[in-house]
């Protein structure tokens, strides 16, 4: 099976869907290269790159270049999908949904509620969050939470790019608003993924490892660093269960909490800021549901509760890492582990 | 110097890149005869025994149990016995890794994915070996070419070996010819058959893939019918099995699904579950799988028939989807033979074997 960048995976299911029902359209800023001037056509495909080669194909009725007004983005996405459209929205940063909030919030979100179920808001909201490329504070966060929060939005996190391709499949045929959060250090991370179009449901979550000894519940480019660890406490006999949820809301609480019943220790690992966070939200769910189960207090492993550094050396202390996430297995497991 | 052969870690299959030695079979000075079996291999998919294809002593154990090497990694030295250990030493020390399927040599035996356009569909096939006469290997249900990865290297010695993906599977388009049927399916693979010039195959099904083999064996010349746990009219099929495994969406509830396939539930590994998920998700295959359930109960209802013309039927003894039939027989002309330690795969579970019953069967000397 031929092996594709995180980015090509985005990209090829834009092309499947755009190709299989033309009410698909994609729209943000520079997403076919010109930002509606006179710029080449395609000569970015967006920021990063993702919505490459699309507007050949589809052409600029169904591929449109937006200035530079966020929330006038998402109003008019939510409105299209209101009235029959399935829109893709891009929005570069999500640092800079902050200005659409109600747009998402107060109107996409409650559309199918407020009107009895008779409207559908068949919506994707594409965004990127993350550290680790040193974009600095406003450039960098991973916002997942505070849309996790919103009843009404569907929360999509993928890891690699086999599951990128999937679930932005099953995004764009989703009949509810979708946050699709990507995040920028994985583009150009590789996996099988095939030619072909395949849909991967939201709520069920991965089991990136199994194991018996000790559960870590990751999210987005933290799954890689946690299977790491898994790989390298594996030497030594730990044997751990890796669940990469996949999408926060719905969130596969079943594969969580039969998982902790088997191992009774738990480590969440995410990049969310610490409070009201997701790992908060999974520590509180095996605690109310699970209790009896644990055999040691829940250990998360988040940045401190700070704005994300600029200087490579704050933000790579930041982020969770290998070692901090050995450190918690270690420690749940009832090890001494070394006071950082 | 006495002769000194290499045995390698095997490539079964174009998706195989590298093998766990599971077990040894044998120990340093054992004597080997032709098709001794040597070592397990566990793969991504199944465990299977690397059996001798020549006669010697095996002077090293190259590889350890538990070492996971890439295909055509240098695994053992195979020479005569009372070898000079310098000799072997500098042999093993002179051994350069290759792909099997990258040395001139194996050129000819070396599968290949290729595609065919039949009536509008486009149909994948991995094709192995050369010779005069082809063998043509249909999957079952759900399954794909790469099912057959452990028989056809063998098969591919001394034949043309083409493993075909059924539609709605592996590699080929998901969309079933006309409404479906085991007819419209059967006309399919004849058009394969007449449009690649494969002339009179020998045909080896199994399960669906053999209720498919047998229709095709109906109605154009074969020189060879081998039917592996067919799906025959009036069978006793597992109809809970079909339902479950075209339901089944997460990993652990297809885990069970699929350990129902094998006499060793251990035999089934976390990549074959995790590919077989893979291929559920594609576009099309849930209503191909719908639509095929549909006619493997239209097949097992169907009065019971003697197959279109004498066949070798091949059982596993413990298989739970079409049990052996109680009466031994499938129709007169037709032999049967139990595979004992297997389930539905004897083609996976008890690969040395099953091949070796094929391979009669092509030739005419049916057990």
């Amino acid at each position: 099976m031929p092996r594709k960048t995180y980015r090509q995976a985005i990209n090829e299911a834009l092309d499947c869907e755009m190709a299989r029902d033309d009410t698909v359209i994609v729209i943000g800023e520079d997403i076919a290269g010109g930002a509606g001037g006179s710029g080449e056509d395609d000569a970015y495909g967006g920021v990063l790159g993702v919505t490459k080669g699309l507007v050949g194909k589809y052409g600029r009725a169904r591929v449109i270049d937006t200035p530079i007004t966020e929330s006038a983005i998402m109003g008019a996405a939510a409105g299209a999908a209101s009235t029959g459209l399935r829109p893709v929205a891009e929005l570069m940063f999500v640092d800079f949904l902050g200005v659409c909030f109600d747009q998402i919030f107060n109107q996409a979100a409650k559309f199918r509620y407020m009107f009895g179920g008779k409207a559908r808001t068949p919506l994707v909201i594409r965004s990127m969050i993350g550290a680790g490329m040193s974009a600095a504070a406003q450039h960098s966060q991973a916002l997942h939470p505070i849309f996790t929060h919103i009843p009404g939005l569907k929360v999509v996190m993928p890891s690699n790019a086999y599951d990128a391709k999937g679930l932005l499949i099953q995004a764009i045929r989703d009949d509810d608003p979708v946050i699709f959060l990507e995040h920028k250090a994985l583009y150009d991370t590789q996996a099988e993924v095939p030619d072909e179009a395949y849909a991967i449901p939201f709520g069920e979550a991965e089991f990136v490892t199994e194991g018996d000894d000790v559960t870590i519940v990751a999210f987005s480019a933290m799954v890689a660093r946690a299977k790491a660890v898994a790989e390298e406490l594996e030497r030594d006999g730990i044997e751990v269960e890796l669940i990469d949820p996949r999408t926060t809301s719905p969130l596969d609480e079943e594969a969580i909490l039969e998982s902790v019943e088997r191992t009774g220790r738990l480590v969440v690992v995410d990049e969310g800021s610490p409070r009201c966070g997701m790992a908060a939200d999974i520590a509180a769910l095996v605690a109310s549901k699970g209790f009896a189960h644990l055999k040691a207090p829940v250990a998360m492993v988040t940045p401190p509760h700070t704005p994300v550094p600029f200087a490579p050396n704050l933000e790579a202390a930041y982020l969770p890492s290998n070692e901090r996430i050995a450190a918690a297995v270690r420690s749940v497991l009832g090890e001494t582990v070394p006071a950082e | 110097m006495a002769e000194l052969t290499a045995l390698t870690m095997p490539k079964w299959g174009l998706s195989m890149e590298e093998g766990t030695l599971a077990s040894w079979h044998l120990a340093e000075g054992d004597a080997v005869s032709e098709g001794a079996e040597i070592a397990d291999i566990e793969t991504s998919k199944l465990l299977n025994t690397l059996e001798a294809r020549s006669p010697g002593t095996l002077l090293r154990l190259v590889a350890q149990e538990g070492e996971t090497l890439p295909c055509g990694a240098l695994i053992a030295v195979l020479g005569e016995a009372g070898t000079d250990a310098e000799a072997v030493e500098a042999f093993i020390a002179s051994f350069e890794a290759v792909e099997p399927d990258a040395t001139e040599a194996d050129e000819a035996s070396a599968p290949a994915f290729r595609t065919a356009e039949v009536d509008g569909l486009t149909l994948r096939y991995a094709e192995a070996g050369a010779g005069a006469e082809t063998v043509l290997l249909l999957h079952g249900f759900g399954g794909d070419s790469g099912n057959w990865m452990f028989v056809s290297e063998d098969l591919a010695r001394d034949h043309r070996v083409i493993a075909l993906d059924l539609p709605g599977h592996g590699g080929s388009d998901k969309a079933l010819p006309g409404d479906g049927s085991l007819e419209d399916i059967a006309a399919l693979v004849r058009g394969f058959i007449a449009g690649e010039g494969l002339g009179a195959v020998h045909l080896v099904g199994h399960s669906v893939g053999g209720a498919v083999a047998e229709r095709v064996a109906a109605s154009c010349e074969a020189r060879s019918l081998t039917l592996i746990a067919p799906l025959l009219p009036g069978c006793a099929l597992n109809r809970a099995y079909i339902a479950d495994f075209t339901e089944a969406k997460r990993k652990r509830e297809l885990r069970e699904v699929l350990t129902r396939l094998v006499a060793d539930a251990e035999a089934i590994s976390r990549d074959m579950v995790e590919d077989v998920l893979r291929y559920k998700r594609l576009d099309g295959v849930a209503e191909a799988l719908a639509r095929l359930g549909e006619v493997a109960g239209d097949i097992a209802d169907a009065d019971p028939r003697a197959p279109a013309m004498p066949a070798l039927a091949i059982w596993g003894e413990a298989d739970r989807i079409i049990p052996p039939p109680s009466g031994g027989k499938v129709g007169k002309g037709s032999t049967v033979e139990i595979v004992a330690g297997a389930g539905h795969l004897p083609h996976l579970e008890r690969a040395a074997e099953t091949a070796r019953l094929v391979r009669a069967n092509i030739a005419g000397e049916r057990p």
